[in-house]
């Protein structure tokens, strides 16, 4: 098992190199613009975005640069001429370039935004999807199951910024139909952290809908499956209730899947994936923030995000592979 | 129908506004009155004077979407930050609301200007302070390096080479620059005979658009002993430790590090406890305590909204959408007063590059222009209270403005009509030689670089279609708003035929600073450039670089304005608005908009009533 | 879409009875009076879904209103998408006008028909659909059926891509790529493109970043296929028999896995049209074209008084993913009707 543990750990450090060389790639290699003359500002002279350049590393070779940038992530040493050009590491990741501020105090900031909204998405939809999924399992087939099924189906199918519109406009306290919830941007006015989630009430319900459907089809066909195991049925026959059946027995077998999907999940949707929900809502996350460091071409904010991002979808892969393999060791020996 | 009336309407406007303009001329004492030549109702007339019972107290929230664009009052090039510095710095020569010419502010006086025009003497107030820690009285030199240093690379300044190039000793200076980049260089041309005096001495008679440059931020004074240590560094720091001298300050520490500014997020600005205006003769009465502007508010509908339904909250650098426009101008949910327009002083055009076919044909360039609905182009930004359609490129306010045609504009058959005449547009098409009267040949396919976002894309969305009725084969490439600049528009080498989403604001009251950057050829510059038609006419060259000299305001007007008409008939771009900045307020901001910059004024907007 | 409902996990675990399981159609009780072909009784389950049925209908018809979108707006009476009508903005304050009888679905902030551009737009749906999950099949297929079967360093290989790209969020891939394709320097404004000028802005590049963010999807499962059939009997005889590898592969394989193919390509379409729109929403998808996911995008800062250009490109979106979810959903039953009870 440790064996198992270690080799995950290891691949898991190898991933993120390998996704910061792919982002360093597409993103250096393939610039949008300049990122001197960006951080120069509209009037510069040529004089000072060449010496911008120079400040930033950005006329020496791409692989220098790249290792430059590896050894001030990970590394307290001072190679590549790191010191000279934004300081050692470790978790340095350099500075924006549009306001030069340090790239991991910005994530920092926008982090508690997003990672707030997830929490709260989060419990929604375990909340809704659940008992939604176990109740259709139960009583399959029935115009409930029928019912509940095509709705979540459809929930799934509409895109979440367009949810979220619906929601605004038919619940918004500004300028919806039926004065509700906070509306568009009353995240960036809350004060106190009640205010806060008061405001992303909207958000998570949105962002939360189609997740839930999602998790009750899945425990649906989950549970289905396992009822019908071979030790369902001597439960039955031993005369467990009906009620402890399906709970003990037929959920706690049927959840595995959706506890690593969950895992998955999380670590996606911190890593950036709730941009859509933070663009609609006016949510200064991190996903938003990265939508617009790709319009700057601001190289190190974008790289930050990323590898940030990848950090927490390797963590939760990490965790839930663990998981798993511990539940099940013939995972382990593949 | 509604349309055809107000058009009746409006050469009656016109008529009250000439006839209330030439009556006040002299400027100063006009209850805005000049903003009815540029078309502006009276319901939405920005009120530039502070109401008598305007109340002492109070913080003023400002909401932004970006921010403003440099700290350094020596690199601030930007309408919205002069908000900040109009508030917070005192330059030698400053703007009152409603002020149509510069007033002295750190100045004691009008400066005396001596030697035909070449020399200008300027005495400094006495006891003007700096804000904490630096504590000091402002002394001539002080303004001497704000000057100076606004030639290092470290300090960009886009404006000092263009507007006070003309300092003897100047071209020393650069030179000087050019060879070490971490101290200011020395600008004979600006002596200091004492603390209290500074006396100018230009090369040519260009002392006009020296003084009303000088109204600019660079003009702010910046004490050398405290500043030249950031200056040192490329780029200079100063920005993060700026010294104030205005009503106004931006938070900062003990060691005069701005804490109050987080970039990309809020400044806080608080009263600069070394400030009397009183005992310094400054017009501004400074009523609110504290000003915080946040950044952020990406959704102009919802922040609008959140202005006019909240406390003490104004817009900083974004427009309140149409639909909440038409809101409040209809009076259906808010007063109608929480929403005034300013003329912004500027300009929108569609730059056509002369230098590549099939635009470096003067009459294709005539028949787009013929053919462009400029009313349709004006209306992606919004209906008319967004401003004038435009019919050459000095604004409403500025003078030359009439001499250079006013509203109607001159006597040119392919801009009479705003909403474009297809019968001139295929006369000058045939006359390019394309006997159709429609684009053809491998020349057609064109390419367009705009902005990604509204409403700059949906005016280059628009644009596309009328060039397309044209017969042209467009390709609409939409970036970034920095990046169509640093990358395409702005950079010669790489400019498409089309760049849009141009325009530009005057610099200051002065016809040059609207026509000699975007037009002159001797401006075209191989890495920034904002002449985006690169228009080169050796005679609109000359004429410009002469009319910089003139000294007498009345032929200043009359010789900027032939040359406006002289551009214009070259058809070097589609001018299609002079725009108004509209400006929203919660209902308890008695706001005050500053006619310079078209935006709320910090120093005259008071809450609370 | 942010949650990923892509059933992966149990793929990737490789768990015993979840991977789509094709033996079910090579091992067909022989004792049946009337032999069927596996196609023909896949058919025969998929018809018994009344809605996927319907859906298939409604997929039809939007197909052809696509190609015929011409015609249709011509016949309502439409002006066409790009036309803008400035009699319908208001003359004071050039706001848009909601549905009348000359704008059957109202018009946008240019004056634009938004039927016209709904009719349209599924022009740009469906061919992203279509030619994106097409390429991230055909990509995802190759790289799955090669990490399968040769397994050792192949596999590793694929495999270990996979992990990279799944590791990086696929929406910032996305537009990272798309930003930096649109973006490079071309002459005079114009854009070089991608892959030597290949992908060009606009719909090229979108279909080019989906597909390259998708495929991982199909590799994952066909190498899970091809790893569980590899070991079956009748490959053994085939080797057993001298047959190459070329041979078994597709003679023997690829037949075996054309059904999980088209079931999970069916399944990866809504999800392919949903980000799409996500893309278009963020400004870096199809510009130049009318787009369900740019008109949402257009419609967000005034959504709340400009409801009609809102709502009906969200539900054609909403119908059109709908209706390929209920379809991929009966294809999967139809493949596998014992693993699935409903």
């Amino acid at each position: 098992m440790l064996r198992y543990i270690v080799r995950r750990v290891l691949w898991g450090v190898a991933l993120l190199f390998l996704v910061s060389a792919v982002i360093f790639l597409i993103f250096y290699v393939f610039p949008s613009a300049d990122p001197a003359k960006l951080r120069a500002g509209r009037q510069a002279n040529p004089q000072l975005i060449e010496q911008i350049r120079d400040q930033l590393g950005l006329s020496d070779p791409y692989l220098e640069q790249f290792a430059r940038y590896m050894t001030q992530v990970f590394t307290p040493f001072d190679w590549f001429g790191a010191a000279a050009h934004g300081g050692t590491g470790p978790l340095n990741f350099g500075r924006s370039f549009q306001s030069n501020t340090p790239v991991s105090e910005i994530i920092y900031e926008r982090l508690p935004a997003t990672a707030l909204l997830v929490a709260g998405a989060v419990v929604f939809w375990l909340l809704m999807g659940l008992p939604v999924g176990i109740i259709s399992a139960v009583k399959r087939r029935s115009a409930l199951d029928r019912t509940t099924m095509v709705t979540s189906l459809a929930l799934i199918s509409a895109p979440v910024f367009w949810l979220g519109l619906v929601a605004l406009y038919l619940f918004a306290s500004d300028v919806g139909l039926i004065h509700v919830f906070p509306g568009i941007g009353s995240y960036l006015d809350a004060d106190s952290f009640w205010a806060k989630c008061w405001s992303l009430f909207l958000p998570w319900l949105v962002l939360a809908a189609a997740t839930a459907a999602i998790y009750a089809r899945y425990l649906r066909s989950s549970l289905i499956d396992v009822m019908s195991e071979d030790y369902i049925r001597t439960a039955r026959a031993k005369g467990v209730s009906e009620g402890n059946v399906i709970m003990r027995h037929g959920v706690r077998s049927a959840i595995t899947p959706i506890v690593t999907l969950l895992g998955l999940d999380v670590g996606l949707l911190l890593a950036g994936n709730a941009i859509l929900t933070e663009s609609v809502f006016n949510i200064p996350g991190v996903g938003r923030e990265i939508v617009v460091a790709i319009n700057r071409s601001d190289l190190p904010l974008i790289q930050g995000i990323v590898l940030f991002g990848a950090f927490f979808i390797v963590t939760f892969n990490l965790i839930v592979d663990i998981a798993y393999a511990y539940l099940d060791p013939r995972v382990r020996y593949r | 129908m509604r349309l055809t009336m107000f058009r009746l309407l409006l050469p009656a406007v016109l008529l009250v506004a000439l006839v209330g303009v030439l009556s006040s001329c002299g400027g100063g004492d006009d209850e805005g009155g000049g903003e009815e030549s540029a078309g502006i109702p009276s319901d939405f007339k920005a009120p530039t004077a502070a109401p008598d019972n305007a109340k002492e107290g109070g913080t003023l929230t400002i909401l932004n979407e970006g921010d403003i664009d440099y700290m350094d009052p020596g690199a601030a090039y930007y309408q919205v930050t002069y908000m900040v510095t109009l508030a917070t710095q005192r330059s030698l020569m400053g703007w009152p609301p409603d002020a149509t010419q510069p007033v002295p502010d750190l100045a004691a006086d009008q400066p005396q200007v001596t030697d035909g025009g070449k020399t200008i003497t300027f005495t400094i107030r006495d006891g003007i302070k700096y804000s904490p820690p630096v504590d000091r009285d402002v002394t001539s030199a002080d303004v001497k390096y704000a000057i100076e240093r606004s030639l290092l690379p470290g300090v960009p300044n886009g404006y000092t080479a263009a507007y006070l190039g003309d300092l003897e000793g100047f071209k020393e200076a650069e030179q000087q620059v050019a060879k070490d980049k971490t101290t200011a260089p020395d600008i004979s041309g600006i002596e200091t005979p004492d603390d209290k005096t500074l006396v100018l001495h230009l090369t040519r008679s260009s002392s006009i658009p020296v003084i009303q440059a000088l109204s600019l931020p660079v003009s702010a004074p910046v004490p050398e002993e405290y500043a030249k240590e950031f200056d040192a560094e490329t780029p200079s720091t100063y920005g993060e430790h700026v010294t104030f001298t205005g009503p106004y300050m931006v938070k900062n520490d003990s060691s005069g590090e701005l804490t109050g500014y987080t970039p990309g997020k809020e400044i806080e600005i608080v009263r600069n406890p070394n400030w009397d205006g009183d005992a310094t003769g400054d017009f501004r009465p400074a009523y609110v305590d504290e000003i915080n502007i946040q950044e952020g508010f990406s959704d102009p509908t919802s922040a609008a909204q959140k202005i006019l339904d909240g406390d003490s909250q104004i817009n900083g650098d974004f427009p309140p959408s149409k639909t909440i426009v038409q809101k409040v101008a209809t009076g259906q949910e808010f007063s109608k007063d929480q929403l005034v327009a300013v003329p912004s002083g500027g300009n929108r055009y569609i730059a056509l590059n002369t230098q590549k076919p099939p635009f470096d044909d003067i009459n294709v360039r005539k028949a787009v222009i013929a053919s462009s609905d400029r009313e349709a182009l004006r209306n992606t930004r919004g209906g008319e209270l967004f401003g004038p359609v435009a019919t050459h490129f000095i604004p409403p306010l500025i003078p030359g403005f009439e001499e250079a045609g006013g509203l109607q504009g001159p006597d040119l058959d392919f801009l009479a009509n705003p909403n474009g005449d297809p019968k001139v547009a295929e006369k000058y098409m045939k006359a390019a030689g394309f006997k159709s009267g429609e684009c053809e040949g491998s020349d057609c396919d064109i390419t367009m670089v705009g902005d990604d976002a509204p409403p700059g894309l949906d005016t280059a969305t628009q644009f596309k279609g009328q060039l397309e009725d044209l017969g042209f084969d467009v390709t609409f490439q939409p970036v970034a708003h920095d990046i169509m600049y640093t990358k395409f528009c702005s950079v010669p080498a790489q400019e498409p035929q089309v760049c849009p989403n141009v325009g530009w604001v005057k610099d200051f009251n002065d016809p040059q600073s609207i026509l000699q950057v975007p037009f002159s050829g001797d401006s075209i510059n191989p890495s920034n450039n904002s002449n985006w038609p690169q228009l080169d006419d050796p005679k609109i060259n000359k004429a410009i670089d002469q009319a910089v000299t003139i000294t007498d305001e009345q032929q200043r007007a009359e010789t900027w304005g032939k040359i406006d008409q002289d551009i214009t008939a070259l058809a070097p771009a589609v001018p299609w608005v002079w725009d108004n900045d509209v400006l929203v307020r919660s209902a308890d901001v008695a706001g005050v908009a500053n006619l310079f910059n078209g935006e709320w004024d910090l120093s005259y907007t008071s809450v609370g009533g | 879409m942010e949650a990923h409902d892509f059933p992966e996990s149990s793929e990737f675990r490789g768990r015993p009875g979840a991977v789509g399981g094709s033996a079910e159609l090579t091992e067909i009780d022989p004792t049946k009076i009337a032999a069927r072909s596996p196609w023909q009784l896949f058919w025969r389950r998929f018809k018994e879904d009344k809605l996927a049925m319907a859906s298939l209908v409604f997929l039809t018809i939007l197909v052809l209103v696509a190609i015929l979108a011409p015609v249709i707006v011509d016949v309502v009476g439409a002006p066409g998408p790009d036309v803008d009508d400035p009699n319908a903005l208001d003359p004071t304050f050039a706001t848009a006008s909601g549905p009348s009888s000359a704008h059957l679905f109202g018009v946008d902030g240019l004056g634009r028909d938004v039927f016209s551009r709904v009719i349209y737009g599924a022009r740009v749906s469906l061919i992203v659909a279509f030619v994106a999950t097409f390429l991230a099949t055909i990509m995802g297929v190759i790289a799955g059926l090669l990490a399968g079967y040769f397994r050792g360093w192949t596999d590793t290989i694929v495999s270990r891509l996979v992990d990279v790209l799944l590791a990086i969020p696929y929406l910032m891939l996305a537009i990272g790529l798309a930003a930096a394709c649109t973006f490079s320097t071309g002459e005079e404004g114009t854009s070089s493109g991608c892959l030597g000028g290949l992908i060009k802005p606009g719909l090229g590049v979108v279909i080019f970043v989906i597909a390259v963010t998708s495929w991982t999807y199909i590799a994952r499962i066909v190498r899970g296929q091809t790893l569980s059939l590899r070991e079956k009997e009748f490959i053994e005889a085939a080797r057993a028999s001298g047959a190459g590898h070329t041979r078994i592969i597709f003679r023997e394989l690829l037949p075996n896995l054309t059904a999980p193919i088209i079931v999970y390509a069916s399944i990866l379409i809504p999800q392919v049209i949903l980000y799409e729109a996500a893309l278009s929403f963020l400004g870096v998808g199809v510009v130049d074209q009318p787009s369900w996911g740019q008109m949402i995008a257009d419609a967000t800062p005034n959504f709340s008084t400009y409801w009609w250009y809102m709502l009906f490109p969200g539900i054609a979106l909403l119908m059109t993913v709908l209706a390929f979810n209920l379809v991929g959903d009966a294809m999967q039953d139809a493949l596998n009707p014992k693993a699935k009870k409903t």
